[in-house]
């Protein structure tokens, strides 16, 4: 047999050689030297005599062996067999003698090592790991002491736009964290401003779910755009920050301090801001985890802000990571002064009324708040998780405004000038538990979750108005015109009680079932009331015509059920929650009470798809019941402004909407490219619209009511591709975005406005960057359609954008930038004449010490002065152009100082 | 217990010889059977590889795995075989964050090589793209030593060798198994290659354990997923896609090609 087996594999090997030549071969016996024994099965093999490279080898049969084809010259044959020692023989091969005997010759071996070039290697960019994306940030050169925010501008797809909110593939992230924890909360700003770039190993971005859906493991469909930055093992020791001051013209300054000491076990960070140039400390991303209010009076880039700022964040982990805490504590304090006026078209079916309108106002606000987390393993199979935040705000405002209204015709309709001086106090509170049990069977789990919030707010308001109606001649009517000098004080409570459990069953290896129910009672009290001024003075006469005490009852129970499968390849759920909700509101003061009842549906799939390493699909369903809100259905009745009314609509029903989405990626490593193409689309039935009726006099008066008939969908589409040219480091980010919105609706005076819109959107951004320099230049077209049939013209907006950024290193550490944007906006049917607008930001400064992180920077912001506060918005309903007040031309110098002290971990090294 | 195995054997082969006893030539060799490679890869040096003056966020990279990860990673592969063909098939073992990664310190192929007929069906995992090679087996110039080392309890005989025209290796065979197998796609010696060591390269296959045990020929099928190629035109894909990287892409094209 295995005679055989060498015949075969060397006639195989032999098969190279042409027949007609010489065959050049060898044969022998081998036999034990003592017992002369044939050996079977010992090894034979040829090899050139000059290098001992191997010809061929055959095993003997039998003791026999035979190996023809040879190649003639100087060779070498070795027999080994186990246990014996080998046998070496050189021995020459030519045409006098093709057939040869062996000789007792040895020979010795030359081993002959390689240089080998060392060459370095790239590393690899973007890797797609189920449906998260996540970026290598070695790939990205960024300069010395560079922030996260640097860094997140080099990335494929990422987006950080003027008022520091980050967009990544044409949708905002939402939240970010570090090493997977939260860290001040979830504020990305206090994460990009911070955090080094030296420090990061990867950026993560992924469609997180809601806290509540987390927590309480039942899928409610929406989708948290999530940045998780993930640290440099040997950057989780160390302490680093920096201190930032600067002072320019104008009175402008701004003052940073940041201060981190982190370990891998132990986060302790600390900051502080304090500016007036509305860039630091500002439009963070204060969630609604700190309670109702915190939102309230924040800057979003119009008037002049002064700001001063601060907080401490502490998260630890001990016991073998079985306890953790996470904490945070912030304050602020925010001035806003705002200057602004506007003039808006209001599209009637029978032409359209114009109003003026000015305002100034200003507003103080101090906030704090508290958040502590606490997760704890009770044993080897359960955890429990408890959180508490408590908030506390306190606003002060006053604002003056003017408004006026004319017909079409330029005939006066109606004159408000109103005075308004409020303060706002309040407090909330939030606890939550989370209980979370496993079982010996893998995939068997078993949850709670609790949760209570109470919010109590007060609100002062001094009110004053003088409300003058004209009539079609436009002379005064003193008859119904009206003033106001009121104080109208206010409190409102809620409470909320949310708790549910869920269990989850493994049906099979990788299939699963979970059910669960979930239920939530939220109670809330609003009072206002209303006092005219009397004889004395005092604001002591009740208008009880403007008093409202409600009481708020929603409770909600839901019944859930999801079945899962998942494998590396493919992941498919579905899920429902089936419920019902009660709602009551008791008007304490008219002593009736409105109950009403809904069904509660919340179908939901999704599916994702590995076509391969390089590319996967998702899909989702996502359909809901919306119910009205108390405020469509009976609004507080008010009168501080007196020309736009809501009144409440009892008979509205809940709206259904259904949601679909796709994502398309992949990414070639090899290339570094790929594409991104996501679709959404969705319609609702039964939808609540609003109807706007405006009466001879200019007062708006609006009510909602579901549509009958019609189904408003919208959807839209974002296609990127990325890449670089042959043979360029060139990155190249072409995208084009298309919306369109189908069929929204309105009423406006009882009639049905349709509208369409379509949104195109083209954009090429292209960046080049190294250690030294770095250039992008952006190009965006964008073309609006809007239709509406109330409409006498069509209202298109054509526009393009260009935004550019350029940093250079200079020689004796000099260092220069400019980002710049140019805005076009074309003239149309609406708006005559054509809006642009040059910002240009241009900075110029020398880095000292050897890390280069003292750093003096002198900064010129809008140098062309053509920040006008001045911007448009159409809609079918109305369209209006404002100019305000906003911070201009300045110059700022400042010194920033870096520093980072990171330790190294103890790991002995090997050689 | 190797120890004790060789021991046994060594007294037994002493028998034999003084006293003339005539079992010698009724040695069983191995012509089938299952074979376990552990693959040992020196990280700390392969991480230096890909250091470069002109790669200097490599050399961060390459100070932090010094500072946070093991320098030695070893992954689990099998060969099955018998006399005409054997299917090299690795296990998939811990993953290396990406960005320490290089080709050589992933296990890419799963490899069919026939004896019989010289030919071989390789699949080759190429980022996203999986490749099948179908072509001779690949050719390697070997030198036989007269060096000796047991692996695994098999007696090995060292030959080094030169594989892509460059690349160095070091193989030990065992003359014991009439297989002209081995780890990979390295084949071409007359035995079963039992420990084979890439020296440049930082890696080396140690053979754990070999059971002789005849296999069933039903699991002796190549593989058949992948784009057909043979050698030539795989590295034409591997420099067309990495070429671009110029002198930077040979270190990779070189993994990939092993």
């Amino acid at each position: 047999m295995r005679n055989r087996i060498a015949i075969i594999l060397f006639c195989c090997l032999c098969s190279f050689t042409a027949a007609a030549q010489i065959n050049y071969s060898i044969k022998g016996v081998v036999s034990d030297t003592t017992t002369k024994i044939k050996l079977d099965g010992a090894t034979i093999v040829v090899m050139s005599a000059k290098d001992s490279i191997l010809q061929k080898f055959v095993y003997t049969g039998k003791g026999a062996f035979n190996i023809n084809n040879l190649k003639p010259g100087n060779l070498l044959l070795q027999i080994t067999y186990p246990d014996y020692a080998d046998y070496t023989a050189n021995f020459t091969l030519d045409a006098a003698h093709p057939l040869k005997d062996f000789g007792d010759l040895n020979l010795v071996l030359k081993s002959r090592l390689l240089n080998e070039v060392i060459i370095k290697a790239k590393v690899v960019a973007i890797k797609l790991k189920g449906d998260t994306t996540e970026f290598n940030a070695a790939a990205y050169a960024t300069q010395k002491n560079a922030k996260v925010e640097d860094l997140l501008k080099l990335l494929p797809g990422m987006r950080i736009n003027q008022s520091g909110v980050i967009i990544f593939q044409g949708e905002q992230v939402q939240k970010m964290l570090v090493d997977g924890e939260e860290f001040f909360g979830d504020d990305p700003a206090l994460i990009t401003k911070n955090v080094r770039a030296d420090m990061v190993s990867k950026i993560q971005v992924y469609d997180d779910k809601t806290d509540l859906a987390k927590k309480s493991g039942m899928d409610d469909g929406q989708k948290v755009k999530t940045i998780n930055v993930v640290l440099r093992e040997d950057k989780k020791r160390g302490v680093f920050g920096k201190a930032d001051a600067g002072i320019g013209n104008d009175k402008r300054y701004a003052g940073q301090i940041m201060a981190n000491k982190f370990s891998p076990k132990e986060k302790i960070a600390i900051y502080g801001n304090t500016a007036n140039t509305g860039s630091v400390g500002l439009g963070g991303g204060d969630n609604n985890k700190y309670g109702g209010g915190f939102s309230n009076y924040s800057f979003n880039g119009v008037g002049i802000p002064v700001a001063r700022d601060g907080g401490v964040h502490y998260d630890a982990k001990w016991n073998k990571d079985k306890q953790s805490i996470n904490t945070t504590y912030k304050l602020g304090a925010l001035d806003v002064d705002q200057q602004g006026s506007s003039q808006s078209k209001i599209t009637l079916p029978t032409g359209y009324n114009n109003t003026n309108s000015s305002s100034s106002s200003h507003s103080h606000s101090f906030r704090q708040n508290l958040y502590a987390d606490f997760n704890t393993q009770l044993d080897s199979m359960s955890t429990l998780e408890i959180s508490t935040s408590d908030a506390t705000s306190n606003a002060s405002s006053v604002s003056d405004n003017n408004t006026t209204t004319l017909h079409g015709n330029g005939v006066m309709l109606n004159n408000n000038v109103t005075h308004n001086s409020s303060n706002y106090n309040s407090r909330s509170g939030y606890f939550m538990a989370d209980y979370h049990r496993r079982f010996k069977k893998p995939g068997r789990t078993f949850s709670m979750y609790a949760e209570a919030s109470l919010n109590h707010s007060v609100t002062d308001n001094y009110f004053k108005s003088d409300l003058k109606y004209y009539d079609a001649t436009g002379k005064l009517d003193s008859v119904t015109s009206v003033k106001t000098d009121q104080y109208k004080p206010s409190y409102s409570d809620t409470r909320n009680l949310y708790g549910n459990f869920l269990y989850t069953e493994p049906l099979a290896k990788q299939l699963a079932l979970s059910f669960g129910m979930n239920f939530s009672n939220n109670r809330g009290r609003d009072n206002q009331q209303s006092f005219n001024k009397s004889a004395s003075g005092a604001y002591d006469i009740p208008d009880l015509l403007y008093n409202n005490d409600y009481t708020t009852t929603n409770a909600i129970y839901n019944y859930y059920a999801a079945l899962r499968y998942s494998s590396e390849k493919i992941i498919v759920g579905i899920s429902n929650h089936l419920g019902g909700s009660k709602q009551t509101q008791t008007d304490n003061i008219l002593d009736t009470v409105l109950t009403r009842k809904y069904s509660i549906l919340n179908p939901r799939a999704d599916f994702f798809y590995r076509f391969s390493k390089a590319a996967t699909i998702n899909f989702w369903y996502n359909g809901q019941t919306q119910a009205p809100s108390f405020s469509q259905i009976q609004p507080l009745r008010q009168n501080t402004d007196l020309l736009n009314i809501t009144i409440g609509n009892p008979l509205l029903k809940p709206s259904f909407s259904n949601a679909f989405g796709f994502y398309y990626r992949v990414y070639q490593a090899v290339n570094d490219q790929g594409i991104n193409f996501r679709i959404n689309y969705n319609f609702t039935s039964n939808a609540i619209i609003t109807n706007r009726r405006t009466d001879s006099a200019g007062v708006n008066t609006y009510q909602y009511s579901n549509l009958v008939g019609q189904h408003p969908n919208n959807w839209n589409m974002y296609l990127e591709l990325y890449g670089h040219p042959k043979g360029s480091s060139l990155l190249l980010l072409p995208n084009i975005s298309i919306s369109g919105n189908n069929s929204s609706y309105n009423f406006i005076n009882n009639q049905l406005s349709a509208n369409h819109s379509m949104n195109y959107q083209v954009d090429l951004p292209i960046r080049l960057g190294a250690k030294d320099y770095s250039y992008s230049l952006g190009l965006n077209a964008s073309l609006a359609k809007n239709q509406a049939n109330l409409l006498q013209a069509a209202n298109d907006t054509k526009g393009y954008e260009i935004r550019f950024s350029q940093y250079n290193k200079l020689p004796f550490n000099f260092f220069i930038g400019t980002d710049g944007q140019y805005d076009y906006t074309a003239p149309n049917n609406i708006f005559p004449t054509a809006f642009s607008r040059f910002l240009l930001k241009a900075y110029f400064g020398k880095k000292f010490l050897k890390e280069e992180n003292l750093k003096i920077t002198l900064t010129g912001s809008d140098l062309l002065n053509q920040n006008t506060g001045y911007s448009r918005t159409g809609t079918s309903d109305n369209f209006t152009e404002s100019r305000n007040l906003v911070i201009k031309r300045f110059f700022l110098l400042s010194v920033t100082w870096d520093f980072s002290k990171f330790g190294t971990l103890a790991q002995p090294q090997k050689p | 217990m190797t120890a004790m195995k060789n021991l046994v054997r060594t007294i037994l082969l002493f028998i034999a010889l003084h006293s003339g006893l005539a079992f010698a030539q009724s040695k069983q060799f191995i012509t089938g059977g299952t074979i376990e490679f552990e693959k040992t890869q020196n990280m700390f040096a392969i991480m230096k590889n890909k250091v470069t003056k002109d790669n200097a966020s490599n050399k961060d990279y390459y100070e932090q795995y010094l500072k946070n990860e093991p320098q030695f990673l070893t992954y689990k592969s099998t060969l099955i075989f018998n006399a005409n063909s054997s299917l090299f098939t690795p296990i998939p073992g811990k993953s290396i964050q990406w960005y320490y990664d290089a080709p050589i310190a992933n296990q890419l192929n799963t490899v069919y090589s026939d004896f019989t007929h010289g030919t071989t069906t390789t699949q080759k995992e190429f980022y996203e793209h999986t490749y099948l090679i179908k072509d001779t087996l690949r050719k390697i110039k070997w030198k036989i030593t007269d060096e000796t080392q047991t692996v695994a309890g098999y007696t090995c005989r060292r030959a080094n060798g030169l594989v892509l025209d460059s690349v160095y290796v070091v193989a030990f065979y065992a003359d014991d198994i009439h297989a002209s197998g081995g780890p990979e796609s390295f084949t071409g010696l007359p035995g079963m290659i039992l420990k084979l060591s890439l020296p440049y390269e930082h890696v080396i296959w140690v053979a754990t354990k070999v059971n002789p045990a005849a296999v069933d020929d039903k699991k002796l099928v190549a593989p058949k997923k992948g784009i057909v190629v043979d050698y030539k035109q795989m590295l034409k894909v591997l420099t067309d896609a990495q070429g671009r990287w110029g002198e930077v892409g040979r270190y990779f094209i070189r993994g990939f090609s092993l």
